[in-house]
């Protein structure tokens, strides 16, 4: 079994422009969460999983863009989410340009990994990982990951600072990533 | 735990190892490692270009405003074009030879002595009494006239004297 990865989201972002493995870390850690997303807010598997892809492939053509400086690297995937689903959503078909200009051939995704998809990460599931977390950080992931709200809207309605915003929906969905890890 | 679309991350890397790999090629071509040498040294070369046009342009119309305007310039004197003249007869211009044979016509006119002045093969000028160069001699010395002086060279100028 390979040892744990300690490299930060953004460490792993900055490496990943030039070393795959680094983003197979980066991948592996945010899978779920981004699938858990799309699965609330699509509420189809199939569709999840297929805007999942999307965002992975819209992440891997902008690696070189990331700006560490500019925000956490979790907050800039699920950016990158929010946009995929608007985009997607305006046209009224799910997006592929990302996969197209990487020349990635169709996914192929089976009714099992729908089904699974579905039963993990379904409203009832999604429900159950937020409510494990502390409140500051359930309202903070819920308004900007579920409501799709900008942070300095959700800093005025918490009265705090938007950098506190960020560091909550951060480490808010840090823990998810470790709760859906130890309760699959 | 067992990843949910791992075709996914396969294909997501091998784009990324594509890209490296072309990156990485661009990177070590030595054309590119001089490009920005290159570009910094052209806009140097630039730079120092334009300061020399401008200093040059502003010294130009610093001497143009120094000199006064032709409306106001007097016209010079003949004479300051005879002082700047070389004193040397054999580099006289022809002119400075035509003022002074003039002028010496008029000097002895009166004495009734008539001068001739010669302009030699080398330009050397030769002021002498017309009794001295003609076949009678003077008779006495009031005749021969009054010996000239001209110039600061009275070694050029020789006056009233014989051949």
């Amino acid at each position: 079994m390979k040892a744990k990865d300690r490299r930060s989201d953004e460490e792993l972002l900055i490496a990943a422009v030039s070393d795959d493995a680094a983003f197979s870390v980066f991948y592996r850690r945010y899978e779920q969460l981004v699938l858990a997303f799309f699965a609330r807010t699509a509420g189809r598997g199939e569709l999840a999983a297929d805007l999942s892809a999307e965002v992975f492939a819209e992440l891997v053509v902008s690696l070189r863009r990331f700006d560490p400086n500019a925000g956490s690297g979790s907050g800039w995937l699920f950016g990158i989410a929010r946009n995929v689903l608007a985009r997607s959503r305006r046209r009224g078909q799910v997006e592929d340009r990302a996969r197209r200009r990487l020349g990635l051939p169709p996914i192929v995704i089976t009714d099992a990994t729908v089904d699974r998809i579905e039963s993990s990460f379904g409203a009832e599931r999604v429900n159950e990982l937020l409510a494990a977390l502390p409140e500051a950080h359930r309202v903070a992931v819920h308004a900007r990951v579920i409501q799709e709200r900008d942070y300095d809207e959700i800093a005025r309605e918490l009265r705090c600072s938007e950098s506190v915003v960020r560091q909550c929906v951060s480490r808010g969905l840090r823990s998810l990533r470790s709760f859906i890890k130890e309760n699959p | 735990m067992s990843l949910f679309l791992p075709d996914l991350e396969r294909e997501l890397r091998r784009a990324i190892r594509a890209d490296a790999h072309l990156c990485g090629n661009k990177a070590t071509t030595p054309r590119r490692k001089l490009a920005p040498i290159v570009a910094l040294a052209a806009s140097m070369l630039i730079t120092l270009l334009v300061v020399v046009i401008v200093i040059r342009a502003s010294g130009s119309q610093t001497r143009q405003s120094a000199t006064p305007s032709t409306a106001t310039h007097r016209p010079e004197s003949p004479f300051a074009a005879l002082r700047r003249t070389r004193t040397r007869a054999d580099a006289m211009p022809a002119t400075t030879v035509r003022l002074l044979r003039g002028a010496l016509a008029e000097q002895h006119a009166d004495a009734g002595a008539s001068r001739r002045v010669f302009a030699s093969p080398a330009q050397t000028v030769w002021l002498l009494p017309a009794s001295v160069h003609g076949s009678e001699r003077p008779a006495s010395s009031e005749n021969r006239g009054p010996r000239l002086a001209w110039a600061a060279n009275r070694r050029q100028v020789r006056l009233g004297s014989s051949c």
